[in-house]
């Protein structure tokens, strides 16, 4: 795993997990004062119930958003520079390289999830939870289902395509994850093409959505449903497939 | 192959665009020699150099190492991990060859006193183009390789840069290592190297043998062959 190590190191240098520690402090501030400075219909909101999933959908969204950025250039970034020549001569199969970098892109998203965790864990401590602290740790477990998803998809699509299409396609490809639900929704209401479109994407883009609800109820002791869990698994297990099979040519 | 050769190549070719870079280049490199695979810039050199290590695919030929031998390389324009330290770098490309880490901790410290490189906290981000040189050669040493593959290893060194690393070419020889050296500068091939070939267009223009030299230089032979000016 020296690949991912090392890799692992340039973004640590980069100061990449200073910025995500900088968004965790916002959040905590917006979400842990619990002095209603959310309000939903001109009603403040500050029960735990309430603010609990709303906090960990922020967590889940800014998490994804940042996986998709961290883990953008990587690969890219080792063939641009030229780096690579140095790790082929050295008898280092190409999907070797790949995944290993890639695992450095999972686990710096499962590093930011765990920054932003520490919010939710103040916010639960400012609740008077602190009989329910472990509840964290599951939550935090099948949040990073969603964490493996978006880094795994981002690094395999980094792979093949160019960096902005890349981007594009796994920035939309999440923006679709989270807001699962809601399009659910919408395809009912629009019909059409439109909705025909919407269904296709919801069946092939993974319910990252449907996952951080699964983590929500952990947090809040409300019953899970394991088949959104398995099916988030399988779908982060077919992007790790992917970035194996994938190649790219060496210059 | 023979006992003798440690590198074959047979046939070599490559074409951009359908245009001809490696020419049915054919040639061989026996063991303990320092070889020379000389050319003007833009001859096909590297290109050939990448075919030989497997990192650009070649239309047909076939390139054979002996058996069970290790090849370090040190390519012509050295890309490292900017955000490491000469010392990490070394650690990387150790690991990646899973030299154990107690022996590649004194095998880098060794590495990076050979070459002239300090083991100083300065990123290579700032290195100066000859010291990212010296890195590249360090790192081509690593796990005491049995070819030497060096492209142009020389560029972007000064003139006592250039004559160090001579010396430790020669110091290598000395120790059973045989080297094939990738360069232009003629000077620098004449006074270590053993044998060559020279290169125009991809294709095979002659060879070179330092004791069949007799009054002529390297220069002379090259100018003879290739035409032109050297530079």
């Amino acid at each position: 795993m020296i690949i991912a190590f090392t890799s692992l190191k340039e973004k640590i240098r980069r100061k990449e997990f200073t910025i995500v520690s900088v968004i965790g402090a916002l959040i905590l501030l917006t979400f842990g004062s619990g002095s209603g400075s959310l309000t939903i219909n001109g009603k403040a909101v500050t029960d735990y119930s309430s603010l609990a999933p709303i906090l960990l959908t922020v967590v889940n969204a800014i998490c994804c958003g940042l996986s998709v950025v961290m883990s953008l250039g990587t690969i890219p970034n080792e063939y641009e520079r030229r780096t690579s020549h140095l790790v082929w001569i050295r008898k280092i199969p190409q999907h070797r390289y790949h995944g290993e970098l890639a695992v450095a892109n999972i686990l710096s998203g499962l590093a930011s999830e765990a920054i932003l965790f520490l919010a939710i864990l103040i916010f639960m401590i400012s609740y008077g939870k602190t009989g329910e602290l472990w509840r964290l740790i599951p939550a935090y477990l099948i949040l990073g289902i969603n964490i493996t998803i978006v880094s795994a998809m981002t690094s395999a699509f980094s792979i093949i395509l160019p960096r902005p299409v890349s981007g594009a396609v796994s920035a939309a490809a999440a923006l679709v994850g989270i807001f699962h639900g809601l399009l659910s929704i919408l395809k009912d209401i629009i019909g059409g093409f439109a909705g025909e479109m919407i269904k296709y994407f919801l069946k092939v883009i993974p319910n990252l959505h449907g996952i951080q609800r699964e983590a929500g109820n952990v947090l809040c002791e409300k019953p899970i449903d394991l088949h959104i869990i398995l099916t988030g698994l399988l779908g982060a297990y077919v992007f790790g497939v992917l970035i194996l099979v994938f190649k790219r040519k060496s210059s | 192959m023979e006992e003798l050769k440690i590198l074959e190549c047979n046939n070599l070719t490559k074409s951009y665009h359908k245009k001809p870079v490696v020419n049915h280049l054919s040639f061989h490199v026996n063991r303990g020699e320092i070889f020379a695979f000389i050319g003007s810039n833009g001859a096909g050199k590297t290109t050939a150099v990448k075919m030989i290590l497997g990192l650009v695919p070649m239309d047909s030929g076939e390139v054979k190492f002996a058996e069970n031998i290790r090849v370090g390389y040190s390519p012509e324009t050295p890309y490292f991990l900017p955000f490491l330290t000469g010392y990490e770098a070394l650690d990387y490309y150790g690991g990646l060859q899973k030299i154990p880490r107690p022996e590649r901790r004194r095998e880098i410290v060794k590495l990076l006193d050979t070459v002239g490189l300090e083991n100083s906290r300065t990123k290579i981000r700032n290195y100066s183009k000859g010291m990212l040189q010296r890195l590249a050669l360090a790192q081509s040493l690593l796990g005491s390789p049995d070819l030497l593959i060096l492209d142009e290893p020389t560029a972007g060194l000064d003139a006592p840069g250039r004559v160090e690393i001579m010396g430790l070419m020669e110091t290598l020889k000395k120790s059973g290592r045989t080297i094939m050296i990738n360069s232009h500068i003629l000077n620098d091939l004449e006074r270590i190297c053993d044998r060559g070939i020279i290169i125009k267009n991809g294709a095979r223009a002659g060879t070179w043998n330092k004791t069949d030299l007799g009054t002529k230089t390297l220069e002379e032979v090259f100018l003879d062959l290739v035409g032109g000016t050297t530079k």
